[in-house]
């Protein structure tokens, strides 16, 4: 099987989000045994939300369907720098295109894609060095992003059952104040996790238990082990801050893009149902992280009789 | 009694439950609880880089579960603390009450 990519791959604002999905679902078609080849060679540009969901596909196929990934080489030179040096190229097997060339940076900061296993602090250090050393965010915003990064990676890897960890792969814009972070597993997903405990859910399609999963609250784990902060505590983090996250879970997908203008925001999503099942959950967001933002909690007050420090 | 969370978990405090890597908010909660009857508790978050919901809710949250708050108030000092970190102690405190008294339902508020 051969899968022509073009233009601008990747999921969000500005991407070809239908592409990807078109490409993914093609993907997951494919026979037990039989080769995908992926032809970057009209590829004009690839966001790192295209790259983690090309990989997370290609390394189930591999484990799964014992594909095996070939590719054609980009005519474009950024894309075949940034496909090298976000490590693509190493994570499916293939040879890299810098050659032993040093990478352009671009005025972005790439953390490359890496499999976790465990909340690992040397990784988690990593990250963190890439979001804050190099982008000197104010250190208001950078112990947000830290943690809400570090809650997603941590339920993914308590929820999703995944025996392959979870792929991560971030990229932060300098010149624009965004970071980009993809969070990928091949685990169970998210409406098989919450249909343990919500019933109702087996009958529904998978946007209903990604919308389920975002209130602060719901958990799938049975009895009172966890308390359901983690998506719910990552979407409001990136409400209050400005962004851009989409899920991709079972046959959902879920986007909700929040704007601010001064202090007002504009908050718009897109819910549809797929016409596939993506083997896991993705996660891509899209964070403004302009140097000196103050992070304020707008959620409902918490009453006084309920504080444990005042 | 003083616990220092930078000595017995390190700078980043992200897992609710112990691994044999590393141990999480379950190792805070149950020192807690081992020490609730031998007088105040003094909970120090300095060197603290990172720290998870996940995690305060595991070490204190559900504390609620085996103590009232009042008691909590009495018993536990938190120091070398900053505002968002209290901020998510609170939430998931207030979370934790609302399971426990109303058998709470997250969809129904």
């Amino acid at each position: 099987m051969e899968l022509k990519l073009s233009g601008r791959f990747g999921l969000g604002l500005n991407a070809d989000t239908k592409q990807v999905m078109n490409c993914i679902k093609e993907m997951l078609s494919v026979e037990h045994g039989e080769e995908i080849c992926l032809n970057f060679s009209e590829l004009e540009f690839i966001y790192p939300s295209g790259v983690n969901i090309l990989s997370a596909v290609g390394k189930y196929l591999m484990a799964v369907r014992e594909s095996k990934i070939s590719h054609i080489y980009p005519k474009d030179k950024e894309v075949s720098n940034f496909l090298s040096e976000c490590g693509f190229c190493e994570f499916v097997g293939v040879k890299s295109y810098l050659n032993g060339k040093a990478p352009q940076h671009n005025g972005t900061y790439i953390y490359k894609i890496r499999r976790f296993d465990f909340p690992d602090d040397y990784e988690i250090e990593q990250l963190i060095n890439i979001i804050e050393k190099e982008l000197k965010l104010s250190s208001n915003v950078c112990n947000h992003i830290h943690e809400s990064l570090a809650e997603l990676i941590l339920n993914v890897q308590q929820h999703s059952g995944s025996k392959t960890g979870c792929f991560v792969l971030g990229q932060g814009y300098q010149k624009t104040h965004r970071v980009r972070v993809c969070i990928s597993d091949l685990g169970i997903g998210i409406k098989n996790h919450l249909a343990r405990k919500f019933n109702d859910l087996i009958q529904l399609d998978s946007t209903f238990a990604i919308k389920r999963a975002l209130v602060r609250g719901v958990t799938g784990t049975l009895g009172r082990e966890n308390s359901g902060v983690g998506l719910s505590e990552f979407r409001e983090f990136i409400n209050f801050v400005g962004g851009e996250f989409i899920i991709i879970s079972g046959n959902g997908f879920y986007e909700e893009i929040i704007t601010y203008s001064g202090a007002k925001s504009k908050v718009v999503k897109n819910i549809e149902r797929l016409d596939f099942k993506f083997p896991g959950t993705f996660i891509d967001a899209t964070i403004n992280s302009k140097p000196g933002s103050k992070i304020f909690f707008k959620s409902e007050p918490i009453p006084e009789d309920y504080k444990l420090i005042r | 009694m003083l616990i220092k969370i930078q000595e017995i978990i390190g700078e980043y405090c992200s897992q609710r439950i112990d691994s044999p890597q590393k141990k999480g908010g379950q190792a805070i909660r149950e020192m807690v609880l081992e020490n609730w009857d031998k007088g105040d508790i003094e909970v120090s978050f300095e060197g603290v880089k990172l720290v998870t919901p996940s995690f305060l809710d595991e070490a204190f949250g559900k504390l609620v579960l085996e103590h009232n708050l009042k008691e909590m108030i009495n018993k536990l000092k938190f120091t070398h603390i900053g505002e968002e970190t209290k901020e998510k102690i609170n939430r998931s405190v207030e979370l934790r009450i609302k399971q426990k008294r109303d058998n709470f339902n997250p969809l129904d508020s």
